[in-house]
């Protein structure tokens, strides 16, 4: 195992959750998204592979969408989570922290 | 909205349809409404990344979006795969669900395995029900056949002579019943196999 592999594996797995953290607080369009999660996280994959999970979390009824029509520009496919996302990011940010006090106790063992 | 209302070099044009023409074959398995919706959001996505990085050079601004985005057969494959095998086992389709079975094949090693045990599943259910239609053309060779020397068989036979046959007419309801039984459990473990993906993703 390489130290790339295990980082693009970390990020790879927790990029619905990234996501849902995203969307938590207000509505983006997927690009913006993309831009938002770069802003804070390094991601190396390319930015399409983030429009499967966005339609796997539509199905799991975490997200809605909607389009919106500027007057200049492309349409915009809005995301936004839905109360059903929002249990799921509980349970989800739950999880993280008990998994991460647990690595971080062995780190500092 | 149309590439040529805001490209004004003809090389950016060739480049926007080519990738297009690639999405478009990416969804061609999808309803209308789902296709055009993915491929209006890619459009529009491809779009913003170009108008950010564009600085005077079309041609570098677009190959620049488009390599940040990615290849469509690479993103949307296994996209449109889950899609169809989602919409297949809610609406227990089995067109939806072979046709997603099909994308699956070419997403992996795993998914290949899987794809040819459901696949063949399938073609159980539609073996039984054809069985089931052949026995009023052929009803000598159609049934539940038994020999003395310990063969049976269970379906079709060219060559009845000599056996006894089980279940006469009753081979048409039971084939049927074995049909949807088989049907029915299938596409409940395709949604269960689905569900488990999903919930594992979603947990990271």
């Amino acid at each position: 195992m390489n130290i790339e592999k295990w980082q693009s594996q970390i990020r790879k797995g927790t990029l619905e959750f990234i996501i849902l953290l995203t969307l938590r607080k207000e509505e983006f369009y997927g690009y913006e998204l993309i831009k938002k999660i770069k802003s804070t996280i390094e991601i190396e994959t390319s930015e399409g592979t983030i429009y499967p999970i966005l339609t796997r979390l539509k199905t799991l009824a975490y997200v809605t969408t909607r389009w919106d029509n500027p007057e200049s520009g492309m349409p915009r496919k809005y995301y936004k989570i839905t109360n059903e996302g929002n249990k799921m990011l509980s349970l989800m940010t739950a999880e993280w922290k008990s998994y991460s006090g647990s690595i971080n106790r062995l780190i500092e063992d | 909205m149309e590439t040529a209302n805001f490209f004004k070099d003809p090389n950016s044009v060739k480049i926007w349809d080519s990738y297009f023409r690639r999405v478009s074959n990416e969804l061609r398995l999808l309803d209308k409404e789902t296709a055009d919706d993915m491929s209006a959001e890619i459009k529009s996505h491809l779009w913003q990344s170009f108008e950010e990085s564009y600085q005077g050079d079309e041609v570098s601004a677009l190959l620049n979006a488009v390599e940040k985005l990615g290849e469509p057969e690479d993103f949307l494959r296994k996209n449109v795969a889950e899609i169809l095998i989602e919409s297949g086992t809610r609406r227990f389709s089995i067109i939806s669900i072979t046709k997603g079975l099909l994308v699956n094949i070419g997403t992996g090693l795993k998914n290949l395995i899987l794809s040819f045990l459901f696949f063949t599943g399938y073609l159980f259910v539609l073996a039984f029900g054809i069985l089931s239609f052949v026995k009023i053309f052929y009803p000598q060779n159609v049934g539940f056949f038994t020999w003395d020397d310990g063969r049976l068989v269970v379906g079709y036979t060219s060559n009845p002579e000599f056996s006894n046959e089980l279940l006469g007419y009753w081979i048409i309801p039971v084939m049927l019943l074995l049909s949807v039984i088989l049907y029915v459990l299938l596409t409940r473990l395709v949604r269960l196999v689905l569900s488990g993906r999903n919930k594992k993703l979603t947990e990271g």
